[in-house]
């Protein structure tokens, strides 16, 4: 039990954090020796083993969130019911006859490949059922989103870009200038905080990945 | 006034928008116009790199166009998979494919999807292991691709097939990134590329990716000489069909893809004129 | 002709379910909606186990046992469900976020900072015209404006006021123009399926 408490601490996760940041970043730095770079591929093969056994967590998440609404008989349950015994399936399909597994496949290439995007297209569907209140131009900001916006949009139609260059030269410019220049910044901006968050990780500084504080 | 309101209730009918727009959408799939295309120059830049390969290149194709995005990705890889294929023999020229971080690409659909409209690289000639390999999926963010890119057996030990990669005669000598001679990557990620692959080995990037990625994501580098060149979306799709001579989906989207912009358009016009005009008659 | 393959009837069954709320909420989309969330779940795992099974399993079957190592510690990933043990997931979860961090942040600076940075100075091609040479300073310009509009240790007034406001309306050109495209992007989402069932189901040659 008192091995089991000790892994409560945090400082446990943010001293192993530490120490294999520690040991990539002086790899980067420090070439050509050879037991650290068996030591950062072992480390960096295990991470890829753990991102891969990580991908199974969503699966055991909805087994529990949906398996309750089925044991409670709450709601439209049966769809739950369903849910989960779809993915059941699809998961022991593809454990048992691997990704070329021909039931696996006809799940895959007939259900998961025509859902998926008829799903997602509400994205755009969506985005045409509100166009006429949302994209409004209220002032001078919304009025050159709205006038680069609607731009490109010409720009890309393949009707017009056979009858004039124009709009096409339009769109390039604007990509080549004042979108290159946001997005160079923004990109800047983000690589920046993305060192700065991750010097904080490695100090120990910032604790939000850990979760709530253990008693 | 009146007429203003029921115009306004009728634009924001879900069911009416929706519906119109798939209607207008069918149409054109149904029946495509076939009216001519103009080539852009990114898709003219991309085709000659592809064809001015040299004999021997080894190519890396890093292929993950996730299921949800495959309408925007895959018909942009199928005519350049097969330009590809069709000079690869002749050329000498080594295709690896591999799949970092994104798996419905590498596992399902470039056997379904590619290969099953282009046909299977046998049928050009190519052999698996000396000419065309599958390293198949690697799970993980930027550790996977860090790992892949400095020591591809510590990341990949056996490929898609279950072989292992030692095995294969044209993994010999190839150990990380360095042993490349160009990348190709076709989904997202383009970031990670860049990182881990681009700037630390200094290979040559080429980039299938989506529209939508192009001004935030793709071409803040194309700009800055870090990805030599890129293809996004349906539309180089159908300029990538015209140039290698292979009319296909992409081609036959091209009405649908106008008359849903027009459509788009035309709400956002019309939404505006609405707009002035409500602000009008509250002023009076 | 229409198709005789059931896989094919099955997509386009469940592409009408899909495109049913257009018309009203029904059980058909819910069925169609719960069967993509348990088919998704099921899809990453399988891929998952697939890497598993390719990185550390086949090698372990063949005789090295040093591979049990990740996998245990890797199982314990698991414990994150548990609310009582979910301290114990932490492991694992802190040698991925260690690694990811280090080797992200190390290659971002010369790639995303100097390449980024490196890139605006470019050469002047040659033949550049007028419009180039104003482009070159453009660039730069928006840059700055858009970097300084995003800070806020001093108040935007002044000059800084005029770079902050060129910087806004920068982006807001730029903002506008991924906007643009991203129309496209989603344009093809609906154009996918609706040639499943015209191309594939219904048999329509183009």
């Amino acid at each position: 039990m008192g091995g089991i408490s000790v892994l409560r601490k945090r400082e446990i996760p943010m001293a192993i954090i530490f120490i294999i940041s520690m040991i990539f970043v002086v790899q980067y730095y420090v070439k050509g020796v050879e037991p650290l770079d068996t030591l950062t591929n072992t480390l960096g093969n295990w991470a890829i083993i753990f991102s891969a056994l990580a991908m199974g967590i969503g699966l055991i998440n909805l087994i529990i969130i949906h398996g309750r609404k089925v044991m409670d008989r709450k709601g439209e349950w049966y769809f739950d019911a369903w849910l989960i015994l779809i993915m059941l399936v699809t998961f022991g399909l593809g454990a048992i006859g691997g990704t070329e597994d021909p039931y696996y496949s006809f799940i895959f290439n007939n259900v998961y490949q025509a859902l998926s995007p008829t799903l997602f297209s509400f994205a755009y569907l969506y985005m045409c059922t509100i166009a006429v209140q949302a994209f409004r131009v209220m002032n001078w900001d919304a009025g050159l989103l709205m006038l680069a916006g609607v731009l490109t949009m010409i720009a890309n139609i393949p009707m017009v870009q056979v009858q004039t260059g124009l709009f096409v030269e339009l769109k390039n410019w604007i990509f080549a200038v004042p979108a290159r220049g946001v997005f160079t910044a923004f990109r800047i901006s983000l690589a920046l905080g993305f060192v700065l968050i991750g010097i904080r990780v490695i100090l120990g500084v910032e604790r939000g990945y850990l979760g709530v504080e253990e008693a | 006034m009146e007429m203003q309101e029921q115009i306004k209730k009728l634009l924001t009918n879900k069911t009416f928008v929706q519906g119109m727009l798939i209607i207008l959408l069918i149409i054109p799939l149904a029946r495509p116009l076939g009216l001519p295309i103009r080539i852009d120059q990114h898709s003219i830049n991309f085709y000659n790199i592809i064809e001015n390969l040299e004999p021997g290149t080894k190519i890396l194709f890093n292929y993950i166009p996730p299921v949800v995005l495959m309408g925007d990705l895959v018909p942009q890889s199928i005519p350049v998979i097969y330009h590809l294929f069709s000079i690869a023999k002749e050329r000498n020229i080594k295709i690896y494919f591999v799949g970092l971080s994104v798996a419905d690409g590498i596992l399902q659909l470039l056997d379904t999807e590619v290969f099953g409209t282009i046909g299977k690289p046998e049928d050009y000639g190519l052999k698996y292991g000396e000419d065309w390999c599958n390293l198949g999926f690697v799970a993980g963010g930027d550790i996977a691709w860090s790992t892949f890119a400095q020591n591809i057996r510590a990341s990949i030990q056996y490929d898609r097939y279950g072989n292992p990669i030692d095995s294969l005669p044209m993994m010999q000598g190839v150990n990380s990134v360095a042993d490349f001679d160009l990348i190709i990557n076709c989904g997202e990620y383009n970031t990670m590329i860049v990182r881990h692959w681009g700037t630390p080995y200094n290979k040559p990037i080429l980039v299938l990716c989506l529209t939508g990625a192009v001004v935030q994501d793709v071409e803040p580098f194309y700009r800055a000489g870090q990805i030599k060149e890129y293809l996004a979306g349906v539309r180089a799709a159908a300029d990538y069909e015209k140039l290698v001579n292979r009319p296909g989906r992409a081609i036959a989207s091209l009405d649908a893809i106008s008359i849903s912009h027009i459509f788009l358009i035309a709400l956002i016009i019309i939404g505006n004129i609405l707009y002035v005009m409500e602000r009008a008659s509250g002023r009076e | 002709m229409v198709s005789q393959d059931p896989g094919v009837w099955v997509a386009a069954l469940f592409i009408m379910m899909g495109y049913s709320i257009v018309v009203k909420d029904n059980p058909f989309y819910r069925f169609a909606e719960r069967t993509l969330v348990g088919v998704t779940a099921g899809v990453l795992a399988v891929q998952g186990l697939e890497n598993v099974k390719k990185l550390a399993i086949t090698p372990l079957m063949q005789g090295e046992i040093i591979n049990i190592v990740p996998i245990l510690i890797g199982l314990l990933v698991f414990f994150r469900i548990s609310r009582k043990y979910a301290y114990i997931s932490r492991i694992p979860l802190s040698m991925m976020l260690g690694s990811g961090i280090a080797v992200g942040m190390v290659r971002s600076i010369p790639a995303e900072i100097i390449g980024q940075v490196k890139g605006l100075f470019s050469p002047i091609p040659a033949g550049a015209t007028p419009i180039d040479y104003l482009n070159l300073v453009l660039v730069p310009l928006f840059v700055i404006c858009t970097l300084l509009y995003f800070t806020y240790t001093k108040e935007h007034t002044g000059t800084l006021g005029i770079l902050t406001k060129i910087g806004r309306y920068a982006i807001a050109f730029g903002l506008g123009a991924n906007f643009g495209n991203m129309v496209m992007t989603r344009t093809n989402y609906v154009i996918r399926p609706l040639q499943i069932i015209l191309y594939k189901w219904l048999g329509i040659k183009v």
